[in-house]
């Protein structure tokens, strides 16, 4: 029996409030579990030059009238396209913190404080947002070459998806939803294994139209790439997800060992 | 009539002995993962009806120059496979793996281990 097969390859994605009004120590956040953000990066030391771990690291000024410290070198222009003087953050900036300006130790970041790095750190108050997404598909962002890195399932083993509420919005304001797409599990066990889907709120019911496109495609010669991230940072989508507006954020694969 | 296809794989020398060649139909195939640099694995239900466990094919793949490459390579088998899943040989199965014979679906196959659970 023919059946439509469909390839999904992982890009972590996380986001929270820390929770730390960043004084004189620095902001830390745990990612202890494939489940919390599809990533558990490796550990990395400080000053790494930039581009050493793939995972990237955004921080959002949230409107709390503080503006806290920033380094010197976070340029002239945000990551959505303000004007920003960079020792001197204001609300609703969004810069991405290089990896000179961060740590990883088991699983948990820690961005560094001004006192620390007076070019890349920056001293973060009680309710900014931080956010840590994969960027290239690389070893120092695991699963990497292992179970949890990607899946290719036929279309027959599907069983259905669930609309999940996602606590967080993107750096760029954009709401998130998730939808988890639930397939028969690789074990072979009476459970599932479940890609979930970071995509654009409000879209549950146009990824169940991409599903049932894909199921009942007609090209048996080939997987359908329904999202993949490359070792190179290259992103690719199938077309239905942007044809019905929806934009992926993240693609966490959660199952057991095989 | 449903029509079926089984996916054969030999990984050894011989064919005297259990989990050494077997057939899969392809509507037991369950998904395909990475599981190494140059691996991919195969995962199928259990053919002894074991709801608990699978069986699966580890399929090694020609090692690239680089991760991309590696990558890859490890997508374009996973097609590879997924067209011989769909694929219809009235002759009997589809050869994934013939080790004896030297023979494998496509030359970036290199050698297969078939686990049974």
């Amino acid at each position: 029996m023919k059946s439509q097969y469909v390839y999904f390859g992982k890009k972590g994605y996380h986001t929270e409030v820390p929770g730390t009004d960043e004084t004189t120590t620095a902001v830390t956040v745990a990612l202890q579990a494939n489940e919390g953000g599809g990533m558990l990066p490796g550990d990395q030391a400080a000053n790494q030059a930039n581009g050493t771990n793939a995972v990237h690291v955004f921080v959002r000024k949230s409107s709390d009238g503080g503006d806290g410290t920033r380094g010197s070198g976070y340029g002239t222009t945000d990551e959505n396209g303000l004007t920003i003087v960079s020792a001197n953050p204001k609300d609703t900036e969004v810069v991405r913190v290089p990896d000179l300006g961060f740590i990883w130790s088991s699983q948990t970041l820690q961005v560094q404080n001004v006192a620390a790095d007076a070019v890349y750190g920056f001293d973060m108050e009680s309710d900014d947002v931080i956010w840590m997404i994969d960027s290239k598909r690389d070893a120092t962002s695991p699963p990497h070459l292992a179970i949890g890195a990607d899946i290719c399932v036929p279309m027959s083993n599907y069983l259905g998806a669930d609309a999940v509420a996602f606590s967080g919005t993107h750096y760029d304001g954009s709401a998130i939803d998730v939808a988890s797409l639930k397939f028969k599990a690789a074990k072979g066990s009476a459970t599932d294994d479940v890609v979930h889907l970071l995509c654009t709120a409000g879209k549950f019911k146009e990824v169940c139209e991409v599903m049932e496109e894909v199921a009942n495609g007609n090209n048996y010669d080939q997987a359908i790439t329904m999202h993949d991230l490359d070792e190179a940072g290259v992103t690719t989508v199938y077309q239905g997800f942007a044809d019905r507006g929806i934009t992926i954020y993240g693609c966490i694969i959660e199952m057991a060992a095989v | 009539m449903q029509t079926r296809n089984n996916l054969y794989f030999n990984d050894h020398a011989t064919i005297d002995a259990l989990g050494i060649a077997t057939t899969f139909p392809s509507d037991r195939l369950i998904s395909i993962h990475t599981t190494g640099a140059n691996a991919i694995t195969v995962c199928f239900f259990d053919m002894d009806n074991d709801g608990d466990d699978n069986d699966h094919v580890a399929l090694t793949l020609t090692n690239e120059s680089t991760n991309l490459l590696d990558s890859q390579t490890r997508r374009r088998i996973m097609d590879v496979m997924a067209s011989l899943a769909n694929s219809t040989n009235r002759d009997g199965f589809t050869l994934v793996t013939d080790t004896i014979n030297g023979i494998h679906a496509d030359a970036d196959i290199l050698s297969s281990a078939i686990t049974k659970s």
